[in-house]
């Protein structure tokens, strides 16, 4: 590993003036277990490690009237054991409990799996599903911005080199709404070969599907959604059959690159494959919400 | 018999220490004065060095030594087990990651900067990757003995006689890819001259096969070598003596300081050792009822660069000799440009034992037999011929007795692993799933394999036992310690012999100048084979301590016994001293205390031999619509002597599941087929299995108790992975209908077979290609 300058602020603002004099030299690191191993590869090189860790201001998760919010040093370990989230985010609880291990949930933090950007990452599609947003603050003020944005490329995001990932907010799901997640995985807690996060909105009948989201991981530079596949489902009754239309569809939307684990051909099975079971999962959960 | 600390669960003797993180590794270790060495390795598969210029590098600040092949002697060393025969750094490379020169610097970031500096001109030479493509004649060559090696035969009867009289001939051909040993820890070394003597810590399980080596090739009296072998995290084969390990000794040498050479995770992965690529087929003859009239094998691998194994130390051979009266078995070992490839845990046998398994699987199937029943008719039983090791003593042209099998659980572990896994209920017969439920399918199946229990041919270890004045214990073995328990195991033993508590013994294992000589941790040795010299120095120290007790009890030694740490006449229990009492006593003649000290240098006898063995079960669930399979159930029965300690044996049972079904599922090296090089050098795309990916596997012991091993225990830790890859694939094949024959089946090989119906051809399986497109 490269020698770096270690700089460990205590406030929000200490860091923004950091990062604001630095631009391009400077990393900033809250629980490593993604930087780290980049940094060890020499991969990432920075000339200042900012460590915000520190900042216990950036470490919360609440309730408000309109969503969740969480701040982004709060650890995956957290959002997976909070109370709160058991009210339309237990798919956060899902998503968490398959997410590496034990000791990377300890460490690690939502908002740095989000501004890690690894596209077979576990944290931003499930947020694409549930429609949240994330707030940056720096010297300059604050913007939020969907996830879905947020996300631009390979390891890539929309954060300028003086901003800092405040807050993700996550909207209530609006009613009979069911959200569920599941990746495929050559052993347990790994990268997703490919993952899929299906959200459904059911309409007032309880029998049509009023909104839908499909967001599909690992098979493209960032989380996809799938929407022509989304669009079948909307305003119709969801059946076999139909999540059968979707899911095809779905993988032919897809845009899988071939790695030494798994073919892209077969990461379109795969999708095809997770589209369906994970749409029934969302539609029964929507059936009882 | 009666036994005492045998068979106890008795703690590891280094538990605390390990999970306190306090046990130091050789990476733990840091000399005053110690520099820190660096590798530059080859970017090219095949190549000759036209020049090499090492003056800016030797200009860097810090900078203390440098090697390349002109600091190197001109001769080839020889691993004792062939696994590596080449010089240290040579003038040409065979492999991406070979040597090519070496830093010793102050720093390891000097070290890595002085790297960059090394100018080096490369000749590119044509390589060759493939297994059958390096035995072909115009192949080009990367050994300089020529790629193909005299095979190995081991052969009786006349197997065309013995195919003229079966009713049934089933051919069958397998494959497996390379797996990595995949340690948690790394492997050092440490290397310090003091004058003409020399100092070595490293990791080891082999640590005298790494002294008596190291001295001979560097030309030294052997009292001037010294090696300090430390714990492994693991090994499985891969903490032998390897090149890496003569990079600081030479470097140490020429800076005159303390250097340090610690591979980095990449480096153990790509550069040390790994377990060979291979081909393997099996013409099999049986009778209608089942009864093996002639089996003929023939077993490839490559050995990458600087493997040289002609010998896979199998046990295939002896497995099914019951009936047989015709065998041959034909191994060749090929060299490629590829990573050296060497032994792993269960060498030989477990890729030989997935051919063979799965030919008897199809001559059963074909005769309408269930796979218990046809195993149980043929598995050697004792007193049957065993000719695995001929080949050695005619290679060494040692007189060979007649060898015979000690003693065989295989019939108890097939039928009480069939009892605990409800085979009578659960088998539906070949091809037919026990339930389907969507896309899910389900399945059991079962394998048999055997491994050696130790090589009689390897020597003849020594101990040590002192006992110290208050009653304590010490005890020197020169095994190597791998996370394995051989401290533990091999103190019960004195524990058991000498009458003392287990927690009074002290180990003191692996460094050459301090232990007496001990063949090294290899061939699951150490409970059987290790074990009956520490039970001879204990037997001899319990003499000693008897002889002593006689005058002060007033009986004759050989009516003295001792329990429990009591010393006492037998049959007057209360003619009784403590032994720390006895021990203390100051002798009036000499006017101190009385010194016991025993040595024996003992091994197992050239026949009867011993196997040990195993019967696994598995119930798997198998995705047809991902190709995933789940594995439900896992039943290991394990004929393995005595247990001396169940909570040990167990650990190696487990441990060995995972990992033989980490490689039956999904665990590769792959390999980049233009440059050969391992793409997948980290635990982040190599993937093992961990606790949650397969449930407990339930362990069952048959203990078959063995006339040769120490308290008739037989050897147990490199068989454990040698059936896990053909029971999964005949859990599969009568989940689906679809056979499995070239491991490893990963999901999307399993996908894909179901697609077709049929399992990709192994011959339509090679290991070099990179992506599965």
């Amino acid at each position: 590993m490269k020698n770096f300058e270690y700089l460990a602020p205590k406030t929000v603002k200490d860091a923004l003036t950091l990062l604001a004099g630095d631009q391009g030299d400077s990393k900033v690191i809250a629980g490593g277990q993604s930087l780290l191993l980049l940094m060890g590869h020499g991969l990432v090189t920075p000339k200042y490690l900012i460590d915000i860790k520190g900042i216990s201001s950036l470490n919360y998760l609440q309730k408000t009237q309109s969503g969740l919010e969480i701040g982004s040093l709060t650890t995956h370990r957290s959002v997976e054991t909070s109370p709160l989230i058991r009210n339309g985010f237990c798919v956060l609880a899902q998503m968490e409990g398959a997410l590496a291990s034990l000791e990377t949930r300890n460490w690690g933090t939502l908002g740095g799996n989000v501004c890690h950007a690894d596209p077979k990452g576990d944290v931003c599609p499930v947020l694409i599903a549930l429609g949240a947003k994330v707030k940056m603050i720096s010297l300059r003020g604050e913007r939020t911005m969907a996830v879905e944005d947020f996300s631009t490329g390979y390891f890539e995001t929309a954060l300028n080199p003086d901003e800092l990932l405040a807050e993700i907010q996550v909207p209530n799901p609006a009613p009979r709404t069911g959200t569920a997640y599941h990746k495929f995985t050559m052993i347990e807690g790994d990268y997703a070969i490919v993952s899929t996060t299906v959200s459904i909105t059911l309409d007032a009948s309880n029998e049509k599907c009023k909104d839908a989201r499909i967001v599909l991981g690992a098979v493209a530079p960032a989380p996809m959604r799938a929407k022509r596949a989304e669009k079948v489902l909307v305003g119709r009754e969801i059946k076999d059959s139909l999540l059968q239309e979707a899911a095809q569809i779905a993988s032919e939307e897809a845009e899988p690159v071939s790695d030494m684990h798994a073919s892209d051909e077969y990461k379109r099975e795969l999708v095809k494959v997770l589209v369906k079971r994970v749409g029934k999962e969302a539609l029964e959960k929507a059936g009882m919400a | 018999m009666e036994l005492s600390a045998i068979g106890k669960r008795v703690a590891l003797e280094d538990a605390y220490e390990k999970v306190t993180g306090k046990l130091k590794f050789a990476v733990d270790i840091s000399l005053p004065g110690m520099l820190h060495a660096k590798v530059l390795r080859s970017p090219y598969a095949h190549a000759k060095i036209v020049n090499i210029d090492t003056r800016k590098a030797e200009a860097l600040p810090g900078v203390r030594a440098i090697i390349t092949h002109k600091d190197v002697p001109k001769e080839e060393w020889m691993e004792l087990w062939l696994n590596y025969y080449g010089r240290v750094i040579d003038d040409r490379v065979r492999f991406v990651g070979d040597e090519v020169a070496a830093v010793a610097a102050t720093s390891i970031d000097v070290a890595e900067e002085a790297l960059s500096l090394i100018e080096v001109e490369y000749e590119e030479l044509p390589h060759v990757f493939d297994l059958e493509e390096a035995m072909k004649p115009d192949a080009p060559q990367v050994s300089p003995y020529g790629n193909v090696r005299e095979p190995t035969i081991v052969e009786w009867g006349d197997i065309e006689q013995g195919f003229k009289g079966a009713d049934l001939i089933v051919e069958h051909k397998t494959r497996a890819g390379s797996q990595q040993h995949a340690p948690v820890g790394l492997n050092a070394c440490i290397a310090t001259w003091e004058g003409d003597k020399l100092t070595i810590w490293t990791s080891a399980q082999s640590v005298f096969e790494i002294r008596d080596v190291m001295a001979r090739y560097l030309k030294m009296p052997m009292s001037k070598v010294r090696v300090i072998g430390l714990p492994t995290g693991g090994s499985f084969g891969l903490f032998w003596l390897n090149n890496f390990h003569f990079i600081p000794v030479f470097l140490a040498r020429k800076a005159g300081k303390p250097v340090k050479l610690e591979l980095t995770r990449e480096e153990i992965f790509s550069t040390v050792k790994r377990r060979e690529i291979c081909m393997t087929s099996v013409k099999l003859g049986v009778k209608r009822d089942g009864t093996f009239t002639a089996i003929h094998m023939k077993h490839y691998w490559e050995n990458g660069a600087y493997g040289f194994k002609t010998n896979p130390y199998e046990t295939m051979s002896d497995l099914w000799v019951r009936n047989l009266k015709h065998g041959k078995f034909e191994f060749h070992g090929v060299s490629t440009n590829l990573c050296t490839a060497g032994c792993m845990r269960g060498v030989g046998d477990l890729v030989q034992d997935f051919c063979m398994e799965q030919a008897i699987d199809k001559a059963a199937e074909k005769l309408g037999m269930g796979p218990l029943e046809i195993r149980l008719k043929n598995h050697s039983r004792a007193g049957d011929p065993q000719r695995a090791d001929v080949p050695f003593y005619q290679w060494a042209k040692l007189a060979r007795p007649e060898k015979t099998l000690s003693s065989s659980g295989m019939d108890k572990c097939i039928k009480e692993g069939a009892k605990a896994i409800g085979w009578q209920e659960k088998w539906k017969g070949w091809g037919q799933p026990t339930e389907v439920n969507g896309s899910k399918r389900r399945a059991i199946g079962m394998a048999v394999s055997s491994h050696c229990s130790g090589q009689r041919y390897l020597g003849t270890s020594s101990v040590t036992v002192k006992v110290n004045q208050d009653g304590s214990v010490n005890l020197f073995t020169g095994a190597g310690r791998m996370g394995q328990g051989m401290e533990t195991t091999q103190a019960q033993i004195v524990a058991e012999v000498l009458g003392v508590p287990v927690e009074s013994i002290k180990g003191t294992h692996g460094d050459t100048e301090v232990c007496p000589w001990s063949v090294a941790t290899v061939a699951s040795i150490n409970a059987h084979q290790t074990g009956v010299a520490t039970q001879a120095a204990a037997a001899e120290a319990k003499r000693q301590v008897c002889e002593l007790a006689s005058k002060e009890l007033g009986a004759k030694p050989e009516d003295i016994d001792i329990k429990k740490g009591v010393v006492f006449v037998k049959g007057h229990p209360k003619r009784s001293i403590p032994f720390a009492d006895l021990t203390a006593k100051i002798d009036p003649e000499t006017g101190t205390w009385p010194t016991i000290i025993a040595s024996a240098s003992k091994s197992i006898p050239h026949s009867p031999v011993a196997r040990f063995y195993m019967a696994h079960f598995a119930e798997v669930e198998v995705d047809t619509d991902t190709g995933k399979v789940k594995i439900l159930r896992y039943v290991a029965v394990h004929d393995s002597g005595r247990i001396i300690n169940p909570s040990i044996c167990e650990n190696q049972v487990v441990s060995g599941v995972l990992q033989g079904c980490g490689f039956a599922l999904g665990e590769r090296l792959v390999f980049d087929e233009n440059t050969g090089q391992i793409l997948n050098p980290n635990f982040t795309d190599y993937k093992i299995l961990k606790a949650l990916d397969v449930p407990d596997p339930e362990v069952i012991f048959v203990e078959e108790i063995d006339p040769v091993g120490t308290f008739g225990a037989k050897g147990i830790g490199e068989g454990t992975v040698c059936p896990c890859a053909a029971a999964l694939a005949q859990a599969i094949y009568n989940a689906t209908g679809v056979e499995f024959n070239a491991i490893p089946f990963t999901p999307e090989i399993v996908f894909r077979a179901l697609r077709s119906g049929v399992a990709k051809d192994a011959d339509e399986s090679r290991y070099h290609v990179a992506y599965l497109n």
